[in-house]
């Protein structure tokens, strides 16, 4: 009886001390110091580049280059995020996570149609306003619940912008939109004639990730580059039509 | 179609709201002046603007830095030093933490997408530093994407507001504000200037820290 109840405490100790080098293990990989940063791939294609790495939380992003001031080159970039498209799409991955970046801006019912016309899963949004000062100004949001533009983040930020600049601001419309989209939904994209560039980055960088045995959401890669729309005004936007 | 029209009218009649309604009311309006010599791509001076609001029960701190200019030296270094593709850049860091402490661990309020910003070329990145057990974004990074464009001198501030979601249990907590020189590859800030904080509490007000430290 005595060893016995010996045993078992002597499993309930060495059970214990397993969780607990389990939860020490799994805090561990987890820390800033023991993750690191690093450069997972590093591809350069015909009109762009990118760069898969992981933060010091371990976190994927994707940076994107491209020749960003250069009307060629945006239009190569644009033309080679196609032929990337096609690739993923015949290698049967899909749905893609795109970023779409149109040619000039959308009202909030044109952004609602397209959302509908592709069947879009959106997870966030860009809109352009001009302060009262004439600056760009690029607001970020994001659906809520059943709404995809709820209106009081839009007061908030027009009211902000209008603050700012001490005058009127003038809101331009939406100018890009993340989201998933089926084989289907991309086709229309494309096809759309307020559509310049659909990237389809975070799905090239998630092969990468699963090659090395890394598998994620594309949700949980942050797609990080400068806006081609802010270049494509540089550039006119009447040259992307 | 319908729909899409109301949609179109809600806007138009948003920005009518938003020109014409009462101004943001900032509890506080806290002013700073940045580091050159922690990192020689900070903003010269700005003002660091905090304030809780509630919108349909949830309630959000919102961080601003407003009137925040770059000195043409600032730019120069800026464009000097970027690197091959503009990998390098200047970004304004908000952080939501435990009040006086680096801990964003135990923090309810978290970046929840939206921002704005006059910075030019302007994107986000957040960051989980944490990611057990709130899992959520603790930090928000607003990088200066275009330099070149970057206008230098008082007479061309520049603002970037990002709204913290805080969720149920409400607790107390500070939003630090730094600038970073960031390698925006691996997203490893290189150069962190602290430039000032405020402080929120569970009664909706928000505070200026004293002597560095929330009261």
């Amino acid at each position: 009886m005595r060893s016995s109840t010996r045993f078992v405490g002597l499993l309930v100790v060495c059970g214990g001390a397993t969780v607990i080098v389990l939860l020490v293990s799994v805090l561990a990989l987890r820390a800033p110091e023991a993750a690191g940063r690093s450069v997972i791939a590093d591809v350069q294609l015909e009109g762009f580049r990118y760069v898969v790495a992981e933060d010091d939380m371990g976190s994927p992003l994707v940076t994107v280059f491209y020749p960003e001031n250069s009307l060629t080159g945006l239009k190569e970039y644009a033309a080679q995020s196609r032929a990337e498209g096609e690739i993923l799409l015949r290698a049967g991955i899909e749905p893609l996570y795109v970023e779409v970046t149109f040619n000039s801006p959308l009202s909030a019912g044109e952004l609602a149609e397209l959302v509908a016309h592709t069947e879009m899963q959106v997870t966030e949004y860009s809109m352009r306003a001009i302060d009262a000062r004439g600056d760009r100004v690029g607001m970020q949001g994001s659906p809520r619940g059943d709404e995809l533009v709820p209106a009081w983040p839009m007061e908030q930020m027009l009211r902000g912008v209008a603050e700012n600049s001490g005058g009127e601001a003038e809101f331009k419309g939406f100018i890009s939109v993340q989201g998933m989209v089926d084989r289907r939904g991309y086709e229309r994209l494309l096809s759309h004639q307020k559509v310049f560039l659909v990237d389809v980055t975070v799905n090239l960088a998630r092969q990468v990730l699963k090659v090395r045995g890394r598998t994620v959401s594309p949700l949980d890669i942050q797609l990080l580059m400068v806006p081609p729309y802010w270049y494509m005004e540089n550039l006119g936007l009447e040259n992307f039509q | 179609m319908r729909r899409n029209l109301v949609k179109s009218l809600l806007l138009t009649s948003i920005l009518f709201l938003a020109l014409s309604g009462p101004v943001l009311a900032w509890q506080v309006h806290i002013y700073w002046v940045g580091h050159p010599a922690i990192n020689p791509a900070s903003p010269r001076e700005g003002y660091l603007d905090g304030m809780i609001k509630w919108v349909a029960g949830n309630r959000w701190v919102y961080a601003e830095d407003s009137y925040t200019w770059w000195t043409s030296t600032a730019k120069t270094w800026i464009l000097n030093n970027r690197g091959p593709d503009n990998r390098y850049q200047e970004a304004l860091v908000f952080h939501v933490f435990k009040p006086n402490s680096s801990d964003g661990c135990l923090s309810v309020a978290y970046y929840d997408n939206y921002y704005y910003s006059n910075l030019p070329g302007h994107y986000d990145y957040f960051k989980r530093t944490c990611v057990w057990p709130t899992w959520v974004p603790n930090e928000v990074r607003i990088f200066v994407g275009a330099p070149s464009a970057l206008k230098t001198g008082s007479s061309n501030p520049y603002y970037a507001q990002p709204m913290f979601h805080d969720t149920s249990p409400y607790d107390r907590g500070e939003v630090a504000n730094d600038s970073y020189w960031v390698d925006s590859v691996l997203q490893q800030g290189l150069k962190k200037d602290y430039l000032t904080k405020f402080c929120f509490y569970t009664d909706d007000t928000v505070r200026a820290p004293v002597s560095g430290v929330c009261p």
